[in-house]
């Protein structure tokens, strides 16, 4: 959303400016998709089984920040709790965690049988919606 | 998506073993398996899963035919991106040969930047197909570079129809739809027919198309739109 | 006119011809046998949310008061109630005893109800987040049946857990429900109210499994406090929940061995169970019919059979 549009509400969220469409169209996102982030994210039990099976974990000499589960959790476990009101260089941080940190090859395996690449596509989608792309 | 399959076991293993008889560097082999995140890891051939599998194997049947090869693996993200190609020069360094469990382009790709080395294709790429189901892929499109799918409702005559007529059906449709050549293959133009119809085009399918242009049959280039000043037009010549 | 799907009149070991229509397609046609599958012996159609809620039913059955005390447990707290009775006659007495026995009588069957429930109301939220899939028969080219289709061994052999720590889970979760359900002393009370009764076994075995519970209990305690990636993911509502699920047995192996006569012990048992059974489907215990459901009936990688269903239902 450029500064100079005319009849496009502002609010000042967090410090960021964002549109209220932007916000809305997140809010829409987050709607749609609320009772399978809640329940992914209840049924999760933090064992972190599914990091063995992510290729970027062992690659990057098992890092804990690349296990599948810690990635739904900070990417749209974060932006749930807030309601996708985080301010840029939070979206940034989820935005690098969504993109960088995951390849979406949707290989990961959760022995309760969440389906993890569900959760990081929706906070992909949050970020496109906000206007942070793959660099 | 790149949907591939891999090879028979016994035929990567026949690979590795005649170049280490050919050549013996040391007194074992050391191969590196680079796995691909990306389609190889989502068509369920090539990922990090598979390659350990895959390694195991090979080593069994290194052992039983008491040939000195060692596996390791490591899993990229893509291998047609050569960024991520960089993260594994040291392990290429230490390694005799590397199984390259991505397509076609990403094998050439490993084997482009890691020219000393060679590079076995652990994969038939076989299509560019969509994910029906878990472990199971269906072939969509030819890559022909002049898609007609506007013209036939979203079905691509190339890849469905058995003979890839253009125009129409063949004659050959068989009374329960099915095409004449066998194996229940519905025909294409058939189901053409029926969505044309059901989306109210129905007329639109007596136009006539050209035949598909086969002349440039060499390497494909693509500069994307946007991109000429930086790299130039692709073109012959 | 829509194509019918009929079989080919000329080859009849070909499949089924199909339409191009994406699905839905008419629920009957979608049941093919042409499709691969991977056989599994769970393969057949089963119910388990239906299973796993007649186990919560019969542990409702513990819910009667008893009115004489014929296990060691339940003697123990009738003793330690009398025994404290004459320690401090009149107003503890009474709620020591009025709590035990509402412990173990209208709010064990309140828990229970409140845990059924809300295990129905997970799996109906699970429903709503899947849709039924409608597999459609499919062609397979000369090629693709030149593929090397990999072993089942290899199919399973995965990078899915360390070995240790699948069996330290299996153990852990099976030893859970077991104890409780195998305990003579349970099985006693559930006698006296329904007139039936599980098979028990016996005490000293049962008190082995009790600590085998508690030690995995502890080793998982220490999984979480030490190593890196389950560590950065731990809350204190994941201590919190270990240490709920851990209470029952705790304070069922402490009034086993009388380590202590006061009949709070026996409270604490059963308020802890209590606590315990309500959290199930209102807490991340809620990953065990979570669980369930998702292998019985979602399809995937992982799944223990083809699976009916898919991610991606109504919102």
């Amino acid at each position: 959303m450029e500064a100079g549009q005319t009849g496009v509400g502002r609010q000042r969220v967090n410090g960021s400016t964002a549109s209220a469409i932007v916000m809305h169209r997140i809010g829409r996102v987050l709607q749609r998709n609320r009772q399978m982030i809640t329940l992914s994210l209840q049924a999760c039990a933090h064992c972190a089984l599914c990091a063995e099976s992510c290729f970027k974990y062992v690659h990057s000499g098992r890092d804990p920040r690349f296990s599948p589960s810690y990635k739904a959790i900070n990417t749209i476990g974060k932006i749930f709790r807030k309601k996708g009101r985080l301010s840029e260089s939070e979206y940034q941080a989820v935005s690098s965690l969504a993109w960088e940190s995951c390849a979406l090859c949707m290989r990961c395996y959760c022995p309760v049988g969440i389906s993890i690449p569900s959760l990081i596509a929706c906070a992909r989608s949050v970020c496109r919606e906000r206007g942070i792309f793959p660099r | 998506m790149i949907t591939a399959a891999q090879k028979p076991r016994e035929e990567i293993f026949a690979m590795i073993r005649s170049y280490r008889e050919a050549q013996r560097p040391r007194d074992f082999l050391q191969c590196l398996t680079v796995g691909c995140g990306g389609c190889a890891s989502i068509c369920m051939a090539g990922g990090q899963r598979e390659i350990l599998g895959l390694n195991e194997q090979l080593t069994e049947m290194a052992r039983s035919a008491k040939v000195p090869v060692r596996f390791s693996s490591v899993t990229v993200e893509r291998q047609c991106n050569p960024q991520f190609l960089e993260d594994i020069e040291d392990m290429v360094r230490d390694s005799d040969c590397l199984l390259s469990c991505a397509c076609g382009a990403g094998a050439q790709h490993l084997g482009d930047r890691y020219a000393d080395k060679p590079v076995f294709p652990a994969l038939n790429t076989l299509f560019l197909g969509v994910d029906v189901d878990t472990g199971l892929y269906e072939e969509r499109c030819r890559a022909c570079k002049s898609c007609v799918l506007g013209q036939t409702a979203g079905i691509c005559p190339l890849t469905r129809c058995s003979k890839g007529v253009l125009n129409g059906p063949c004659g050959g449709t068989r009374a329960d739809g099915t095409c004449e050549v066998g194996n229940g293959i519905p025909c294409a133009w058939s189901s053409i027919y029926e969505r044309m119809k059901n989306q109210g085009r129905l007329a639109e399918i007596l136009e006539i198309k050209p035949p598909m242009d086969w002349r440039e049959k060499g390497q494909g280039v693509l500069v994307q739109a946007g991109f000429e000043a930086r790299y130039g037009r692709a073109g012959r010549g | 006119m829509i194509l019918q799907i009929r079989r080919s009149p000329y080859n009849t070991r070909a499949p089924r011809a199909c339409t191009l229509e994406p699905y839905p397609v008419r629920k009957k046609e979608a049941r093919v046998s042409a499709l691969e599958r991977r056989e599994h012996w769970l393969a057949k159609p089963r119910l388990p949310g239906l299973v796993f809620l007649f186990l919560l039913l019969g542990m409702a059955c513990a819910g009667a008061p008893q009115t004489d005390a014929t296990t060691s447990a339940s003697r123990a707290a009738s003793a330690d109630a009398t025994s404290s009775a004459t320690k401090s006659p009149g107003p503890h007495r009474a709620i020591t005893s009025v709590l035990y026995d509402a412990a173990q009588g209208p709010a064990l069957r309140l828990c229970l109800l409140a845990a059924g429930l809300g295990i129905l109301y997970r799996a109906w939220q699970f429903r709503r987040l899947t849709r039924a899939l409608h597999r459609q028969p499919f062609a397979r080219s000369a090629a693709s049946r030149a593929a090397r289709v990999p072993s089942a061994r290899e199919v399973r052999r995965a990078a899915t857990s360390h070995p240790v720590m699948k069996t330290a889970s299996f153990s852990f979760h099976l030893f859970l429900f077991l104890v409780p359900l195998l305990l003579p002393a349970h099985n006693l009370i559930l006698h006296r109210s329904l007139h039936v009764s599980l098979p028990s076994i016996p005490s000293p075995i049962a008190d082995w499994l009790t600590m085998v519970v508690v030690a995995l209990g502890a080793f998982f305690l220490a999984r979480r406090i030490l190593v890196p990636r389950v560590r950065v993911l731990s809350t204190a509502y994941d201590y919190a929940v270990l240490l709920l699920v851990l209470g029952p047995f705790v304070t069922g192996l402490m009034a086993y061995h009388h380590v202590s006569s006061s009949p709070w012990l026996m409270i604490a048992h059963v308020a802890s169970a209590d606590l315990l059974l309500l959290a199930v489907p209102f807490t991340k215990l809620g990953h065990m019919p979570f669980l369930i459901f998702s292998r019985f009936f979602v399809s995937g990688e992982y799944a223990w059979r083809q699976g009916r269903r898919a991610w991606g239902g109504s919102a």
